[in-house]
């Protein structure tokens, strides 16, 4: 072969360089990486913090994006060579030519790939200068190097290989094209990450990050499957090679080639196969854990007061001697514990004496020979080494959740949830690398699940020049021995070992400290006007939060560690600890790479551009970013929206930086075995409710996350709800809901103020020890009379919804003593079957919300007062049949009157709440006679590359802008409706679409009609707004068409169409679709008997 | 140099015999393959320049069996082929030079001069940065010749090299391979054009259906000819039973009729005259009358 492939690839090169294709799709790119990098590394696009706090990716930016673009050019190119030559006759002058078959395939494949490794370069010198000329990051060489080995080799060599092999077995290569172009698609689109990414030859969707701290996230798989794709690739050339269609000129070449083809061809095999067998692992071992957990929910436990951890971290693994104490739940001779099934243990000795045990996967049974009776304490010893496996964590996380990729950045960074190597060490709960009592998830009852308080010591020795951080104090007793202890109980134990360093501010009441990686610490000099006045500031911060949530923080310390960037946690339903969390602390991701805000010096700056911020001083900036850094710390939700054709889904998670945590799951734990939800339902409580994000994600959706939790609630238990499997999303919501119904129906049972004080004095004297439930009903009971154990069992096994109507509230001005205040009164109404509480709020307000307790056929009249004006009162029917639940009412006016003696107070009536007058008939779009004209509006491609995904939830969200062509329901608070407040809605247009409410009439005769109008949005922003209602009503004398006239300043509500006399029985009056506004709502109709 | 075609025999797979049983014996210097169209010229050409394997029997290069040894055939040949228009986006000396480099010129400097000096010989010189696809027809057949000719190959072979160039195309090329003819080296050219042959070629094949109907000097070829070719006088009247009669080399308008040269063993009943033959007469004469009695007598 010689140097013979050189020559031709130096010839093809200058060919391919030609081509306007080559060099359009070269341009184009370098372009949109310029550009790119302007915007997100430079100082000019004041971008993201993501690529400038991990310096490694500036190139890996390049070459992501360079690798799309050249990973379908390059189908494209050599393809083309096999065309060209079977196109251009003067190609055979150089196959009469004394070279192998082998330099001639080898020779245009090379040109291909090094002329995109040229633009490889080129693009990484494009890097590199914005790397180069960007403030606060370094320079990192070596990812100058792999990110192109890595990413762009593998990702050519398949490429090239795979179309010249098609292109010399297919010959055509249009085809060849579209059926490569095909499977790119797929593998982008459709496949996606299956199989751990097995298809993702473009590593598109591989995480390949590069932690300053950790390295890649997952180094197996990248480099198996780019290796696996790189000997894909080169299979295929030597494939090509057989194939050509040129008489062979070496023999040997031949057999070496056929001999590389299935060479390579085995080792791409091979890599997959191992590829795909560590995925199945992946996949079954969680598997067969939770079936193992399953059999064994009910083997008795030990509860584990103390643990004395000794730990040596080895090059590969740790090693642990660990010393329990603890005291058996019930008498047994056999107790189950689990341990991640990567540590083997070595042996349990009690009393010096080896306890035999058994060891099944996650699970160990402690065998002793004698029963040991419930509550006598047990010491033992256990030693294990061994290293943690990855698959054994977070059993009860589905694989499309894990795989997940998140949007945040342009590629992922991907998820690891624990960290083991000789240079760094993470390891949480959930990798149970310390024995913890009982079986871990069972997905046949949450019985599984314990809390216990327990007292941790640690010792650990490092490898050299290592340092472990862990809840409490540090304290070094040898080289590189430590020893850590917290002082109090706590719930779960994590440890970090690294290269960390530690900056502290000791306050009056509280120690601030950030671990950080050495020459992470890019902050020290962010803020250098409010250095001395920092900690005061971030202590003040937390003391408003004290006041707010009514909870005082009960640690002595508050440190940040920072831990590396795919560090991830998930939710979970039975607790709202997050393993970002530990007592004190919490694990934040390295150089708060993912949050702008975290870019202090350059947060300034930007800050100072905006307009209000002209005047502010150093000082006064540098506070408003520090708050806006701690801000993350007190944000309970991210909530994420994504619009599709399909509408819009918000995607709510909670926010693992959240500190809620701290002032109750931490340090608190109401110990239950029959309710081991409880701990989150009463954390949900103290939390009290959240805001429901903003008001225009209801209107994209149609329902705010709580409302669909509440519709779940109206046709499942709460029992049902923590197995179900779909919805899995909302059962965050469905918990907080709960919780929140269960304890504001105490509340209100109660006078509210002193139990909220009373539970809020218990949890303190409660702190750090396990709290029974039993205790704290009884001491309820003691208190308040109030026995809860009797509303559990309904709570969470019944549906049982209360349904309220309201009348109109009223507001007015009166007198209470001499003071003018002015009076809110409504009229509520219980039409459920259940038990319910309303919380009813008036804006502007200086009282909390009042919680109204609503048994089930119960009429109350509700009165407050209020000093100021109100404009406005909400409700909120937490778990109800009424949607929405959040309901206001406007006052318009407030009537003066000169009535005395005002007060506020509850009155319960006798009569029903008549909202209606007796005239009055109301028909709405929710009774069964209403009825609308349906058409096909989706094409059948789309439905055929679309089809519409699983079940969805009746109500859609309010687009007026692009309102839909079938009449489809939607709910707001402004709609008529007597406990659904709903309308369908639809696209203005020719007024081919009807809705007909066919309505019963009792009493022919004459009536006056009306209907409700809503104005929507574009009321509000289109000052020209105008448009008609058209309506159809037969009557005795014939058919009438009443048009109302909309303009912005009409009022909505009730609006008369005319009155009409009916003979008929059965009337039906319908409303077009014709009108010049955007959409019409079909809400309701009412009659008024006139004579 | 010598080459030896032995029982050659190529049949695709569509059934089309093209080479049946061919025997050949090729030395140094000019060697002409004549035929009519589909006769199997090309065919025996790809054989020859390791494009296309035989059914059965063997060439050999100088006591080398072709197919066995590629490498060998390869490293020797000069080729142009009977299509060569469509190029690569290259320049006319870069499309050199790549040949040349592909012929074994791995010294730059070497390459460069020898590059020059076939643009000189072949006249591209002017246009040498010109792309090869923008080169007018005659141009690229020079340049096909060229790049055949680059680094001195022992064996040239060239399938229809004048076919659709002007006359004066045609002769600069004959004149062009005459001159290579003189050195130490195998050319065989492909053509069904006989002046290509008469004018340059010392040997020749005359190839029919597949199989040698010929192969000697041309001076056989014609001697062969000798007394068979006439020119008849006609009339207006005879000019269509003459034409008719006889297979037709020339017609020309004279003043009292037609002269008509036409090949036959005999002429009677008409104005008649000995023709001395030239190739052309001979070639004519060989395919239509010795082959045809041939067919007709073997069947």
């Amino acid at each position: 072969m010689n140097l013979t492939f050189l020559t031709i690839a130096k010839y093809e090169r200058k060919v391919l360089l030609r081509s306007w294709f080559f060099r359009i799709f070269s341009f184009l790119t370098l372009f949109m990486i310029f550009i790119f990098n302007m915007a997100e590394v430079s100082s000019v696009g004041d971008g993201t913090w993501f690529y400038r706090a991990v310096p490694a990716n500036m190139p890996l930016l390049a070459i992501y994006l360079l690798n799309i673009g050249q990973a379908i050019i390059a189908v494209f190119l050599s393809s083309e060579f096999i065309k060209r030559d079977r196109k251009q006759d003067t190609a055979e002058v150089f196959y009469v030519r004394s070279m192998s078959n082998a330099s001639y395939v080898l020779g245009k494949a090379w040109s291909i790939l090094s002329l995109f490794l040229i633009v490889n370069v080129i693009a990484l010198l494009l890097a590199l200068i914005f790397n180069a000329l960007a403030a606060d990051t370094s320079i990192d060489w070596k990812a100058y190097i792999y990110y192109p080995v890595l990413i762009s080799i593998p990702t050519l060599v398949f490429i090239i290989g795979l179309s010249s092999m098609m292109m010399s077995i297919i010959r055509n290569q249009a085809l060849v094209f579209v059926l490569l172009l095909g499977y790119i698609l797929s593998s982008l689109i459709y496949l996606q990450t299956s199989f751990n990414y097995l298809f993702d030859y473009m590593a598109f969707h591989l995480p390949m990050f590069h932690s300053l701290i950790t390295g890649f996230t997952d180094w197996e798989t990248i480099w198996t499957l780019r290796l696996m794709y790189t000997c894909f690739g080169l299979s295929f050339i030597f494939i090509s090679i057989l194939l050509l269609k040129r008489l062979p000129q070496s023999r040997f070449q031949n057999i070496l080639s056929l001999f590389l083809a299935l060479g390579f061809l085995a080792a791409g095999t091979f890599l997959g196969w191992k590829h795909i067998e560590r995925y199945q692992r992946s996949i079954s071992l969680p598997q067969e854990m939770i079936a193992l957990n399953n059999a064994h929910l009910f083997t008795s436990t030990i509860d584990i007061d103390k643990n004395h951890i000794q730990l040596t971290q080895l090059t590969e693994g740790i090693s642990i001697e660990a010393e329990i104490s603890g005291s058996g739940a019930k008498t047994s001779k056999e107790f189950v514990f689990r341990l991640n099934p990567g540590l083997k243990i070595d042996k349990i000795l009690a009393n010096g004496e080896p306890v035999p045990f058994e060891r099944q996967l996650q699970l160990v049974f402690l065998k002793f020979k004698d029963s040991i009776p419930a509550g006598s304490s047990v010491d033992f010893m256990i030693s294990y080494q061994g290293n943690i496996d990855k698959n054994a964590l977070y059993i009860d996380i589905d694989e499309d959740r894990k795989y997940k990729r998140s949007d945040r950045f342009l590629y992922d960074m991907g998820k690891e949830v624990a960290f083991l190597d000789e240079h760094y060490l993470l390891l949480t709960p959930e990798s149970d690398w310390y024995l913890q009592s009982g079986v871990g998830y069972s997905s046949e009852s949450a019985s599984w699940y314990r809390k216990d308080l327990i007292d941790y010591k640690i010792e650990v020795t490092t490898l050299p020049d290592l340092t472990p951080v862990s809840v409490g104090q540090v304290d070094l007793i040898g080289k590189d021995h430590y020893v850590i202890q917290a002082g109090f109980a706590q719930p779960h134990l994590s440890l970090a070992i690294g290269r960390y360093e530690k900056k502290s501010w000791q306050t009056d009441s509280i120690e601030l400290a950030v671990y950080h990686i050495q020459g992470h610490d890019y902050f020290k000099d962010a803020f250098p006007d409010i250095r001395d006045t920092l900690p005061s500031i971030i202590v003040e911060r937390l003391r408003d939060y004290e006041r707010k949530i009514g909870l005082k923080y009960p640690f002595e310390s508050f440190a940040i560690v920072e831990v590396p960037g795919p560090f991830t946690s998930y939710d979970r339903t039975w607790t709202s600890i997050h393993q970002h969390h530990q007592p004190g602390m919490v694990y934040f991701p390295e150089k708060g790479l993912f949050s702008r805000r975290n870019d202090f010096k350059r947060e300034v700056k930007r800050q100072r551009r905006w307009g209000s911020n002209r005047n502010k001083t150093k000082e006064e900036l540098q506070i408003s970013v520090l708050n806006r850094f701690l801000e993350r710390f007190y944000e309970f939700k991210d909530v994420d929206t994504k619009n599709s054709s399909q509408g819009t889904v918000v995607e709510e998670s909670i926010n693992p930086y959240y500190q809620f945590v701290q002032f109750y799951e931490m340090c608190n734990n109401l110990d239950s075995d029959q309710w081991p939800i409880l701990n989150r339902i009463f954390e949900s409580y103290l939390r009290g409710s959240q805001n429901e994000g903003p008001d225009w994600v209801r209107r994209n959706s149609g329902s705010t996350q709580n409302e669909l939790a509440n519709m779940i609630l109206q046709e499942k238990s709460f029992a049902e709800v923590l197995r179900l499997k779909e919805h899995k999303e909302l059962v965050d919501n469905v918990i907080e809901l709960k919780g929140e119904t269960l304890f504001s129906l105490i509340e209100a049972k109660t006078d509210s103020d002193q139990f909220r004080d009373f539970v809020t004095e218990l949890l303190e004297i409660r702190r750090f020890e396990n709290f029974p439930f039993e205790d704290f009903v009884q001491k309820v009971d003691e208190r308040f009379g109030i026995d809860i154990t009797a509303q559990m069992d309904p709570w969470f096994n019944e549906i049982q919804l209360a349904k309220y109507a309201f009348s109109n509230p009223i507001a007015q001005k009166v007198f209470s003593g001499n003071r003018e205040m002015v009076q809110v009164s409504f009229k509520v109404s219980n039409h459920g079957d259940g038990e319910g509480v309303i919380k009813a709020k008036l804006t502007p307000g200086e009282q909390a919300e009042d919680l109204i307790y609503m048994k089930p056929d119960q009429r109350k009249e509700i009165y407050y007062l209020t000093s100021t004006d109100p404009t406005s009162i909400q409700f909120n029917t937490l778990i109800s049949g009424n949607l929405p639940n959040q309901i206001e009412y406007n006052f318009e006016q407030i009537e003066k009157t000169t009535r005395q003696g005002a007060a506020e107070r509850e009155v319960i009536l006798e009569d029903v709440v008549e909202i209606l007058d007796d005239r009055e008939l109301v028909f709405d779009n929710e009774d069964p006679a209403f009825e609308f004209t349906r058409f096909e509006e989706v094409s059948r491609l789309r439905k055929w590359l679309k089809p519409q995904d699983g079940e969805r939830f009746k109500y859609q969200g309010t687009k007026v802008w692009r309102p839909p062509l079938n009449w489809t329901a939607t709910t707001n608070d402004e709609f008529y409706g007597d406990f659904i407040r709903s309308a369908f809605y639809i696209k203005a247009g020719e007024g081919d679409k009807v809705a007909t409410w066919n309505i019963p009439l009792e009493e022919p005769g004459r009536y006056n009609l009306f209907y409700h109008v809503y104005k929507d949005e574009s009321f509000n922003w289109d000052s020209n707004i105008r448009g008609t209602y058209t309506f159809t009503v037969p009557h005795q004398n014939g058919v009438d068409h009443p048009v109302i006239e909309l303009k912005r300043n009409t009022p909505g509500g009730w609006m008369a169409l005319g009155d009409y006399t009916f003979s008929n029985d059965t009337i039906s009056i319908s409303l077009t679709n014709e009108s010049k506004l955007r959409a019409i709502f079909a809400d309701a109709i009412k009659l008024v008997k006139l004579d | 140099m010598n080459i030896s075609i032995q029982n050659l025999s190529k049949r695709y797979p569509n059934g089309n015999q093209a080479l049946n049983n061919v025997n050949l014996e090729i030395k140094e210097g000019m060697f002409g393959l004549l035929g009519p169209n589909g006769a199997g010229k090309s065919s025996l050409i790809r054989i020859l320049v390791t494009l296309m394997k035989q059914s059965s029997g063997q060439i050999y290069v100088n006591g080398k069996e072709a197919s066995q040894n590629r490498a060998y055939v390869r490293s020797m040949l000069g080729y142009l082929p009977q299509d060569f228009s469509f190029f690569s986006n290259l320049k006319t000396y870069e499309f050199l030079d790549y040949a040349a480099r592909l012929a074994g010129m791995t010294s730059r400097k070497k390459r460069k001069a020898a590059v020059d000096q076939l643009l000189e010989d072949v006249g591209l010189f002017d246009v040498r940065s010109r792309k090869a696809s923008k080169l007018s027809g005659g141009m690229k057949r020079r340049l096909g010749i060229a790049q055949a000719l680059i680094n001195e190959p022992q064996i040239i072979i060239v399938d229809e090299p004048t076919t659709g160039l002007d006359p004066e195309e045609r002769i600069r090329f004959r004149n062009l391979l005459a001159r290579l003819g003189n050195k130490d080296v195998s050319i065989i050219l492909s053509t069904h054009i006989v002046a290509d042959i008469s004018s340059i070629c010392e040997h020749m094949a005359l190839l029919n259906k597949g199989e040698i109907a010929f192969s000697g000097p041309p001076t056989e070829l014609i001697s062969q000819a000798e007394g068979k070719v006439w020119n008849i006088y006609a009339t207006e009247q005879e000019y269509q039973k003459v034409t008719t009669q006889f297979d037709v080399v020339a017609t020309v308008m004279i003043k009292e009729g037609w002269k008509i040269t036409v090949v036959a063993d005999e002429v009677v009943g008409y104005e008649a005259e000995r023709v001395k033959p030239n190739l052309e007469h001979a070639y004519v004469y060989f395919v239509e009358h010795t082959l045809k009695n041939k067919i007709l007598f073997t069947s």
